[in-house]
């Protein structure tokens, strides 16, 4: 044999082999692996799956838990609140309430239009039920398990209530109106949140100190997405507004203080049924998990204590100087 | 060189249909952030992944969605971010679109489609102006926020030369 078909053959060979390598290859850089504990429901199409961090809440739920502030006292959650957040049939809650509602309650209005909110997606969308179970069976098992108990609980609750008419935008309007002439601190703080630019700097701070100081979750959590206002605003807001972290924090000391957070409230629920956000835990693995990044979540975690330890201190002038 | 010929033969393919189609050259500028409920994270929102909304559906379905997805958005991109009185376009799963317009910032209804911008979705429809829509005016209920109206306005372009404006007031 020639050296020169000694050579071609050597060049032959050494072509199959790459070819080879580049044939294995091929599948892991053309492609994307995907694992099965991957939520590939979250991605879109086109867009690339990746694992989420081996950090994340769903794989430790108890993970970078804020340390909770010695000598917090929770503010009083009202009985109303709490009816509804452990009411099996809204429909019958709301049938309930509707004197209360006609005799001018503020707070029982509120809670009707809270019910309409929740239920709302159940009586408008066809095969609802149908749809979120289609979409849990592609969701990790742990996450499928919590987004079929809470479909279950949705359904218990809200079941007759849709069903029994179609809730539509002009039927919430008008139950959120009715609850819109009310003056308790929930109120103040949704009015506050809505219109602030119509209101002195006075009237905002005074307002915001008197809620704060109440200690009320569920007023507190009513004024939270104020504090993402712009870093402009810092003045009005304090020094702990200007970011969507910074509402989140205040969202995280609602829940400090008594408002309904759990793995069964309504909050969480909601997240679940409305965003398809569903994860066994309750609310702050929901924010921690899916609505803000891990260094977001440890940002707005260190901000939370903050605020506790000013609340804790009564320093409501520092946080609203 | 196969790649070469690849995307060549794919751009004389695109420039066929945008020729042929004259909506698919067709646009809607909403004069706002462009939400397309097909992408993540909106197209897990159970109010999008198993149901199939569009621009023609009934106006009680897209509130609901709009109204979802833009609570997404703001989870997103932080809870001021879009307003109401800001406008905005959604791409349903259908592809057709639509302009809408934030109404309120928590409850279940807190954005409405804006009358009169529901376009196909490309390739469909023979629609070949492109509109852009925005908002004059925007009032809210002093009182409770829930009620108000809007003055929008339609600027029509042909071949980028702008050829009409309408404006309505719009109650909500």
């Amino acid at each position: 044999m020639s050296k020169r078909t000694l050579i071609t053959l050597f060049l032959a060979g050494a072509t199959i082999v790459l070819f080879g390598v580049w044939r294995a290859r091929a599948p892991e850089t053309g492609s994307t692996a995907v694992t099965p504990d991957v939520d590939t429901s979250r991605t879109s199409p086109t867009a690339p799956v990746s694992r989420p961090p081996v950090t994340s809440a769903a794989n430790h739920p108890n993970i970078d838990s804020p340390a909770f502030p010695p000598g917090l006292q929770p503010g009083p959650i009202s009985t109303l609140t709490q009816t509804f957040e452990k009411s099996d049939n809204l429909a019958r809650l709301v049938s309930e309430l509707a004197p209360r509602v006609a005799a001018g309650d503020t707070e029982a209005a509120r809670v009707v239009a809270q019910a309409l909110d929740e239920c709302a997606h159940l009586s408008v969308f066809p095969n609802f039920v149908e749809g979120i179970r289609k979409s849990a069976e592609a969701m990790p098992a742990n996450r499928r398990d919590a987004a079929l108990a809470h479909l279950t609980r949705f359904q218990e609750r809200c079941g007759d209530l849709a069903g029994a008419e179609k809730i539509t935008p002009e039927r919430i309007r008008s139950a959120h109106e009715a609850a819109s002439h009310g003056n308790d601190l929930v109120d103040q703080g949704r009015r506050l949140t809505a219109s602030s630019a119509s209101m002195s700097a006075s009237e905002v701070k005074d307002s915001l100190r008197r809620i704060v100081q109440s200690r009320n979750g569920e007023a507190i959590a009513s004024i939270a997405d104020a504090m993402a206002e712009s870093s402009d605003d810092r003045e009005l807001f304090g020094p702990y507004s200007g970011s969507k972290v910074h509402a989140m924090a205040w969202r995280l000391v609602a829940c400090d203080l008594g408002m309904p957070c759990g793995p069964d409230s309504a909050q969480t629920r909601q997240a679940c049924m409305v965003f398809g956000n569903c994860i066994r835990g309750d609310y702050r693995e929901v924010v921690r998990f899916f609505f803000l990044s891990p260094w977001e979540f440890e940002l707005a975690a260190a901000e939370e204590r903050k605020i506790l330890q000013e609340i804790i201190d009564g320093n409501f002038d520092r946080l609203f100087p | 060189m196969r790649t070469l010929f690849n995307g060549l033969s794919q751009l004389l393919a695109l420039l066929f249909i945008a020729l042929a189609s004259p909506s698919a050259l067709a646009t809607l500028n909403c004069n706002g952030p462009s939400i397309n409920v097909n992408q993540a994270p909106y197209n897990v929102l159970p109010a999008v992944q198993n149901q199939n909304v569009g621009a023609y559906d009934e106006d009680v379905l897209r509130t609901n969605v709009m109204t979802a997805v833009v609570a997404r958005y703001r989870i997103e991109h932080g809870p001021r971010s879009i307003d109401p009185g800001k406008t905005f376009k959604i791409t349903y799963k259908n592809r057709t679109k639509e302009c809408g317009v934030v109404t309120g910032l928590t409850g279940s209804v807190a954005a409405v489609p804006i009358p009169g911008t529901r376009r196909d979705a490309p390739g469909d429809g023979m629609a070949v102006e492109n509109t852009s829509v925005y908002l004059r005016q925007f009032n809210q209920n002093q009182a409770n926020q829930l009620h108000g109206t809007y003055q929008v306005c339609y600027d029509y372009y042909s071949n980028g030369e702008l050829t009409a404006t309408q404006c309505s007031v719009q109650v909500w």
